[in-house]
């Protein structure tokens, strides 16, 4: 079986757009932030599969997909902290309830 | 420079230095300010008397300029002017301005804003001099502005009261509203002629180029801020109500500064308003006419503040009559003659008044006691005998100058007009006099009378009313034989003596004498009110005492053309100019931005959809592209 760039690709836009439909749609902050992580496999995917579909080799988007993984991490967890406090602050994680920045 | 003209600049500064001193160090001390204000004026009518021996016959003029303002089309310049005219002028103002300044010491004692007072004073004096030296136009009106101003500070100097604050306004805008004339007048000549000194515009009527009806409308439209400065028929009704200042004032405006600024405008650009027949008729006419209308106005007045006003105003329709007559001398010798015998009258009303806290001539009859008064009742005397031209008193001898301008122009209607003015102003001075000389009323007990009367005001009142009573006597010499004609000598540099004119002489005599013995028959040596023989008819009493309705006149006016028309111009303001346009422009922004405040709504998810529209739009449009 021959493997192609396609479902790679494919797949990937499937992981960015389910991310994206769950941030947009989902109230839950929690929910949210695996919706951005949703996105974050979705763009890692999408840079590994171009890195070995291309055809000068190389290992930049294997490195920088490394990184990603890091920040990623680094990411979720201050997140995730700033989550935590909002939810002590105002007893609450509903994005829409959350409307203090109104203009 | 000459010595002359820095002598002259001096004495113009000096009241300016001390208006500076006074508002910037000495306002918070009141006595202080007081000296300073008259320290001031000393010194400047101590260099006017040193410039005045120097040049004892006269001299031509003598000019410096600064240039202001120069453009290749005209040059505006401000400077300094000497000659016999403006030496004259400036002996007078100093003379009379020294005297009220130290008059205002015993009057204004105690006053709470005697500095502010003192300060406006030498405002008040800087501005006449800075017009008086003015050898252009355009600082001629610059100094007459600044007399506007100053005249309107201090006839509203007790600003809390009402009437004075409404007097001060009426004083101004009526004298703007004749400015108005002057300043498009300025214009046009600056316009037309591109030059504005003095010398240029008497010579105006022989230079080429000039069309005579040019001339004409100018001199018409300067003269109508003469009319409003002078108080001239039918701008004069401010004059009058001028009087709720405090007296001092009243005599500097009525002597000195303020009105005498039109006489001696016209004199001062003499050769440029003769240069139009119809100019100098107009003025004449409008002089001689002012003069009965307000000398018969004063046949009625109660308050003696007021009577003197009217006769302020009679004097200078007579002045301006003069003047448009052709009589140069006649009228700039009534000028000064008139400014030493008014403030003579007004200050004495005002010890008058100092004394009896009343501007009624009854009441101050009533009250008694005038007789007591011995320097103020003398000098008033003298004063009314100058005015009424009494020989051997100055206002005899300037009123006969007048007569046989007229006489000697041609013009016998003016002059039988002047004569019976002369009646007119002999009796209602007289009235006034007699009034107050009443024998005291019996019901008077001990007390009252013995309540502050009794005495003279103070020394610092008296002795400028002796000083100015001996002027009054004096001063008519100066045009006669007994001092070979000194006054044509020094203003017109004429060296043949001019005989007396005895006819015209005998004539105002007369007038004099038939004036004073009704005023006589009708007030003196009676108790209680008494009329007068206008207030004896019906129709002329109501005539009189409303002052010919003139006022009326201003008020249906006023009322039914100026207030309605400025009711357009509000709601052009107020709807158009201000809602739409200021207020448009700001709602604007504030709609607008409301607009964009409502999409910051605070919900993430929207805005982060929005940015996910917006970037697939613009991918999108980079695709097309």
């Amino acid at each position: 079986m021959a493997f192609t760039l396609f479902p790679y690709l494919f797949l990937s836009l499937i992981l960015i757009c389910l991310g994206l439909v769950g941030i947009l749609v989902r109230r839950n902050l929690v929910i949210m932030l695996i919706c951005i992580e949703l996105v974050l496999n979705g763009v890692t995917l999408n840079l590994l599969a171009l890195n070995k579909f291309s055809l000068n080799g190389g290992a930049a988007g294997q490195i920088i997909a490394i990184f990603i993984v890091a920040l990623a991490a680094a990411e979720t967890t201050i997140a995730l902290a700033l989550i935590f406090l909002i939810f002590r602050h105002h007893k609450e994680i509903d994005a829409e309830k959350l409307t203090e920045l109104k203009g | 420079m000459s010595e002359n003209i820095k002598l002259a600049t001096w004495v113009v500064l000096s009241p300016f230095l001390s208006l500076l001193v006074i508002g910037v160090f000495t306002r918070t001390y009141k006595k202080l300010s007081a000296l300073v204000a008259i320290a001031a004026i000393s010194i400047s009518t101590i260099l006017a008397t040193i410039l005045y021996f120097k040049n004892l016959y006269g001299l031509t003029a003598e000019t410096h300029y600064f240039e202001w303002l120069i453009t290749d089309y005209f040059t505006l310049k401000f400077g300094i002017l000497i000659d016999s005219l403006s030496l004259g002028m400036m002996m007078v103002v100093c003379i009379v301005s020294l005297l009220v300044h130290i008059y205002s010491w015993g009057y204004m004692e105690g006053e709470a804003g005697l500095s502010r007072y003192y300060a406006w004073l030498s405002l008040f004096s800087w501005a006449m001099l800075v017009f008086v030296v003015s050898p252009t136009l355009l600082q001629a009106f610059f100094g007459w502005e600044l007399v506007g101003a100053a005249s309107f500070l201090l006839i509203g100097f007790w600003y809390y009261k009402p009437e004075a604050a409404q007097a001060a306004r009426k004083a101004f805008v009526m004298t703007r509203f004749g400015d108005f004339g002057f300043f498009v007048g300025l214009l046009i000549l600056l316009v037309i002629v591109g030059n504005l000194d003095f010398h240029v515009l008497n010579k105006l009527g022989t230079s080429l180029g000039v069309s005579p009806r040019l001339i004409t409308l100018t001199a018409l439209l300067i003269f109508m801020g003469i009319m409003g400065k002078s108080a001239q028929f039918p701008l004069h009704t401010w004059l009058p109500d001028a009087m709720e200042g405090p007296t001092p004032v009243s005599a500097l405006i009525h002597a000195a500064t303020m009105v005498a600024a039109g006489i001696y405008l016209i004199a001062r650009a003499y050769g440029f308003f003769s240069a139009s027949t119809f100019a100098m008729e107009f003025i004449a006419t409008i002089g001689i006419l002012t003069s009965f209308i307000a000398a018969t106005i004063a046949l009625v007045q109660n308050d003696v503040k007021k009577v003197m006003a009217y006769s302020t105003i009679s004097q200078l329709g007579l002045m301006v009559a003069a003047l448009g007559a052709g009589g140069y001398k006649a009228g700039v010798f009534h000028l000064f003659s008139h400014a030493f015998f008014k403030a003579l009258l007004f200050l004495c009303a005002g010890s008058l008044i100092h004394h009896f806290h009343t501007n009624d001539m009854w009441e101050m009859a009533e009250k008694g006691g005038v007789k007591k008064m011995k320097i103020t009742i003398t000098t008033l005397i003298i004063g009314s005998l100058a005015l009424a031209g009494c020989p051997p008193f100055a206002g005899f001898f300037s009123k006969d100058a007048i007569l046989v301008a007229f006489e000697m122009n041609g013009k016998h209607m003016f002059m039988y007009l002047t004569l019976l003015i002369s009646f007119l102003t002999t009796y209602y001075s007289f009235r006034m006099i007699f009034v107050l000389l009443s024998p005291e009323s019996e019901h008077h007990d001990h007390k009252e009378k013995h309540h502050g009367h009794g005495h003279d005001s103070p020394a610092n009142m008296t002795i400028p009313l002796i000083i100015l009573a001996i002027f009054s006597v004096l001063f008519g010499f100066v045009d006669t034989p007994l001092m070979n004609g000194y006054f044509d000598k020094f203003l017109l540099n004429k060296h043949e003596v001019e005989h007396l004119h005895w006819s015209v002489m005998i004539k105002s005599f007369v007038v004099f004498l038939a004036g004073i013995s009704f005023a006589y028959i009708q007030f003196a040596g009676k108790k209680g009110y008494r009329e007068g023989f206008a207030e004896k008819i019906g129709w002329v009493r109501a005539l009189l005492v409303n002052k010919y309705f003139v006022d009326d006149f201003y008020f249906i006016l006023v009322r039914g053309l100026v207030y309605p028309f400025a009711a357009i111009l509000n709601w052009i303001d107020r709807k158009i100019i201000n809602d739409t346009g200021v207020n448009g422009s700001g709602n604007i922004v504030i709609y607008s931005g409301r607009f964009i405040s409502s999409l910051m709504n605070g919900l993430l998810q929207r805005y982060l959809g929005t940015s996910l529209v917006i970037l697939f739009i613009l991918v999108f449009l980079w695709q097309l592209i």
